[in-house]
């Protein structure tokens, strides 16, 4: 039990390596379709000053010769910076891989270097659930603390973050449509329907201060591209105009509800959350709800208080095992004994005794007591004093 | 505890080691070997910083307690007949092996014994200490979170794997209040005993508690049951069947409870 399941432990990881590699494909797509278009730009300029007839002016073409120089130099510093950012990333892909690896040099899990990459792992995804929750500061202290720096992904949590403002508390979508006309083929792909909600909550809010021409003029030229798709949603959006902001009409109202942004942002997150990889949980979450249900047993949750073992965190009635209270037990098929008074697994080494009224320990503890007592005895449990001899060994197969 | 955790990974070692000499008693009853720990901290950091003299009146002082006597430092065999001998004579090798350091004190780089001197000692030291405060506090030895995510690492590849094919046989999860397939722990993660009877595969509860046969071996009380009943159905429960997994004999009645 003691090796470590190297494939299994990296299945979890994927997000971890996704992210900064999927940052970097975006960025090397970004900073190419750029220089594309520039060259482009400057082969029809430069065949459009070839074609020229010979009467234009020397000063024409210096000029724009010298036009065609001020955009090459914009361009390549648009490259150069687009660069170091890639290589930022690259490095920071590159950090993570090697985390990773060294998950396969470790031979137990009794090695004190596991233990030391499986607390790096918890403060990793102690980040995200921070992260991912809004609690920028802390989790800043956190990374700059233990040096995590590349291991955590701020950036894209911080523009969540912002994006998410926006919306719940200024009410404006500029920044949301930006995000989306950046990611459009992207969003295509999945089939999201973002950027038409977010034409709607605009449309909507120019009804609600009753500005209807402008509204129509709004609905002309950005609800109309969608009409293959979402035409009885687009039809019902023009019948609004008919109603006042106040109405209580029931699918007019809830076009009227504030908190429409609520859901708009819960969108949001959705599904940037899936364009970037990442689970739409925190790991954190999940972790926990397999873990506590691997580790619960019904003695963690059975009425007698001397069943419970300090040690285990569902034990801790207080905090995780109240967490651990909706989930299931764990299962097995083989059985696997815990001695009560050393807290060592009872197996061939050190093999179950059973006193005479009943109770087990392990044959290393009894040993050690009648050593201490001469000869005797005692369970912890009920008091009850035997004889070393009077002990029988357990098979348990 | 956190002031003196902080000290330790700053390298100060003496607000430990008061602690542990004065929770001595309470530390060797839990069988914590904090203290010997300390005093070797202490007595490489005295030769790291080349005070061997120093070095060696610390040792003088602190660590015949962890050999047994006086005189048997450095000597092979204990004579003292303190209680917990088999401890002592494991701290007495450890204690001999650390004598050895002065002979390389000027050049401990290249020395064996380099690995002693590895900067993580202190951050362990620090675990260390930690974890031996709480078991006297009664608290938890290692942080739950970290336990908790420890076990949540090993369990969700299986649980996804196992929720991935249950979905591709269309098969439903039956038994609710129970994961579906069982996640190896190590253990350091076993904190219960568990009892699957060998025969039947299902887990002991207090309905269908464990029961031992006089050969030795346990089976859950309904599979003893069903031996006793024979492969007959509506036989008499009172015959004498074979134990499954040795040629003994027993009865229904020889059959006693066992509590794990």
């Amino acid at each position: 039990m003691d090796k470590i399941n190297v494939e299994q432990m990296l299945a979890i990881e994927e997000p971890f390596m996704k992210v900064p590699l999927e940052q970097l494909k975006r960025a090397v797509r970004h900073s190419q379709k750029q220089a594309e278009r520039e060259t482009k730009d400057m082969g029809s300029t430069v065949s459009s000053l070839i074609k020229r007839p010979a009467s234009v002016e020397a000063g024409e073409i210096d000029g724009a010769l010298d036009g065609m120089i001020d955009r090459l130099k914009t361009l390549k510093r648009k490259l150069e910076g687009a660069k170091q950012e890639e290589a930022l990333l690259i490095q920071r892909s590159k950090q993570r891989a090697t985390q990773l690896n060294e998950l396969g040099t470790f031979t137990s899990s009794a090695q004190p270097e596991f233990e030391r990459w499986c607390r790096a792992r918890l403060d990793r995804v102690l980040i995200d659930y921070m992260l991912r929750s809004g609690h920028t500061v802390t989790a800043q202290r956190l990374i700059e603390s233990n040096g995590l720096d590349y291991f955590a992904d701020s950036s894209l949590f911080a523009l969540v973050m912002q994006i998410e403002r926006d919306l719940k508390e200024q009410h404006v979508c500029q920044s949301t449509l930006q995000w989306c006309a950046d990611n459009r083929s992207a969003l295509r792909k999945i089939d999201s329907s973002l950027e038409f909600e977010l034409r709607l909550q605009e449309y909507i809010e120019l009804i609600r201060v009753r500005s209807t021409t402008a509204a129509i003029a709004y609905a002309k030229k950005h609800l109309v591209p969608w009409s293959e798709t979402q035409m009885p949603r687009i039809q019902r959006a023009m019948t609004l105009l008919a109603f006042p902001p106040d109405t209580q009409c029931p699918p007019y109202k809830t076009m009227f509800d504030i908190t429409r942004w609520d859901t708009l942002a819960k969108e949001f997150r959705m599904v940037i959350f899936q364009l970037h990889h990442l689970p739409s949980q925190p790991l954190l979450h999940l972790l926990l709800q397999t873990g506590l249900s691997a580790l619960k047993t019904p003695a963690c949750v059975s009425e007698d208080a001397a069943e419970h073992n300090r040690n285990c965190p569902v034990c801790q009635h207080g905090t995780l095992g109240k967490l651990a209270q909706d989930l299931p037990l764990s299962h097995h098929v083989n059985s696997n004994l815990v001695c009560r008074i050393t807290g060592e697994n009872m197996n061939e080494d050190n093999p179950p005794m059973r006193l005479p009224n009943g109770y087990v320990y392990s044959f290393r503890s009894l040993n050690d007591m009648a050593a201490k007592y001469g000869g005797k005895v005692k369970c912890p449990r009920t008091g009850d004093v035997f004889g070393l001899a009077e002990c029988k060994k357990l098979f348990i197969s | 505890m956190y002031r003196t955790v902080s000290e330790l990974r700053n390298h100060e070692l003496s607000g430990a080691i008061n602690w542990a000499v004065s929770n001595r008693a309470q530390l060797e009853g839990c069988e914590i070997n904090l203290e010997f720990g300390l005093h070797e901290l202490r007595f490489l950091q005295l030769i790291e910083q080349g005070q061997t003299s120093d070095a060696l009146k610390y040792a003088r002082e602190w660590f015949p307690r962890f050999a047994g006597t006086q005189e048997s430092l450095g000597a092979a065999a204990v004579t003292g007949g303190n209680s917990g001998s088999s401890k002592d004579s494991v701290h007495l090798g450890e204690i001999q092996h650390l004598m050895g350091i002065f002979i390389y004190a000027k050049d401990l780089a290249q020395s064996p014994y380099a690995d002693k001197f590895d900067p993580q000692r202190w951050e362990e030291g620090a675990r260390g200490f930690a974890s031996a405060f709480c078991t006297l506090l009664g608290l938890a030895s290692e942080s739950p979170l970290g336990v908790a995510v420890g076990a949540g690492a090993r369990a969700l590849p299986v649980v996804c794997k196992m929720s991935g094919l249950m979905r591709s046989r269309h098969v439903e999860w039956s038994a609710q209040d129970e994961l579906a397939v069982e996640v190896a722990l190590p253990d350091s993660m076993r904190f219960h005993s568990v009892f699957a009877c060998p025969v039947s595969k299902e887990q002991a509860t207090s309905a269908n508690p464990p029961m031992m046969m006089p050969c030795g071996h346990v089976v859950c009380k309904l599979s003893l049951d069903r031996l006793a009943r024979g492969v007959r159905p509506g036989a008499v429960a009172s015959g004498r069947f074979k134990c499954p997994y040795c040629p003994s004999m027993s009865t229904l009645s020889d059959a006693k409870r066992v509590f794990f």
